[in-house]
């Protein structure tokens, strides 16, 4: 593939133009990785206003009828709800585990089952989501529709 | 329409069949104005079903405990559902004095290697699931580092 890169500094914003023959798995992938990248979310941080990127987000968390995002070592307090945030990002690898948690399958480092049964997902930067019996044939389906090419079908309508 | 489908045809069945034992039953022991131990046992096994599915209906509020505490909360609850049973039971017919402990063997080998067989095929779920996992991490680092 041949890649080109071209700096002009006035147009309006940074822009990718992306031309391909056939729609293979490798371009879905690039295609997907920057949808998810451009995708940027508005939330706050001590009511400061920030901006972020999907990518950077390790999952969302609803507490006390808030959302927020967690990134790497941050935490953003967004205003869209669990549910919206699963219909909207599914398809960028987010996955609801439990009732008040949605999970970026690509920050998992590991999936352990402790001695109790449960099943914890160790996230890359060190922290464990718990993935609720409810929630583990939905996210068993998820996991084998991401590994046989993800929801492209379904993003290029 | 067709109200009995392939997928409803053995639930069907299972009702049919309960529905016509019991009203029968019932009526037997009505008209005869006695029961005898084979219509005790089908009375305690109606008892024994309701109180398993009504159990079982429950299972969503143990959400907060872990799968273990689960097993063993379910355990407890439905050996003494079945003790109690069998001792109202007792009221009616006569029970064999090894009759609780063989009830309560009957219902907890296959109970607890239900159990074992759950533990090991969440483990090899998991394993399966750390494969795909790592496969698709794999697959987008590929392609997308040069």
């Amino acid at each position: 593939m041949k890649v080109n890169e071209y700096q002009q500094k006035d147009i309006p914003e940074d822009r990718i133009d992306f031309y391909y023959r056939t729609k293979t798995k490798e371009v879905n992938d690039i295609l997907d990785y920057l949808r998810k990248h451009s995708k940027k979310l508005a939330g706050k941080i001590n009511n400061k206003a920030v901006r972020f990127s999907l990518n950077d987000v390790y999952y969302f968390e609803s507490v006390d009828k808030k959302t927020f995002a967690y990134l790497n070592n941050e935490v953003v307090r967004i205003d869209i709800r669990l549910r919206d945030l699963e219909n909207a990002y599914f398809e960028f690898g987010f996955i609801r585990v439990n009732k008040s948690t949605i999970l970026n399958i690509y920050k998992i480092n590991s999936l352990i089952s402790e001695i109790n049964m449960r099943v914890i997902a160790l996230l890359d930067n060190g922290e464990k989501i718990q993935i609720n019996r409810s929630y583990k044939a939905k996210f068993n389906s998820f996991l084998n529709t991401m590994d046989k090419g993800g929801f492209q079908h379904e993003t290029d309508n | 329409m067709k109200l009995i489908t392939k997928k409803n045809i053995i639930p069907v069945i299972c009702i049919t069949y309960t529905i016509i034992s019991i009203v029968l039953t019932s009526l037997e022991v009505f008209v005869k104005g006695k029961i005898n131990p084979t219509q005790v046992n089908i009375f305690l096994f109606l008892l024994l079903s309701i109180l398993g599915v009504g159990v079982l209906s429950q299972h969503y509020r143990l959400e907060r405990f872990s799968p273990l505490a689960m097993i063993i909360i379910q355990y407890m609850i439905a050996i003494a559902i079945i003790l109690a049973s069998l001792k109202t039971a007792s009221y009616f017919t006569e029970i064999h004095p090894n009759g609780y402990r063989d009830m309560a063997l009957s219902f907890s080998v296959p109970y607890f290697i239900g159990a074992v067989i759950y533990y090991i095929s969440l483990r090899l779920e998991v394993r399966k699931q750390n494969r795909i996992i790592e496969k698709i991490k794999k697959n987008k680092n590929n392609n997308l580092m040069p």
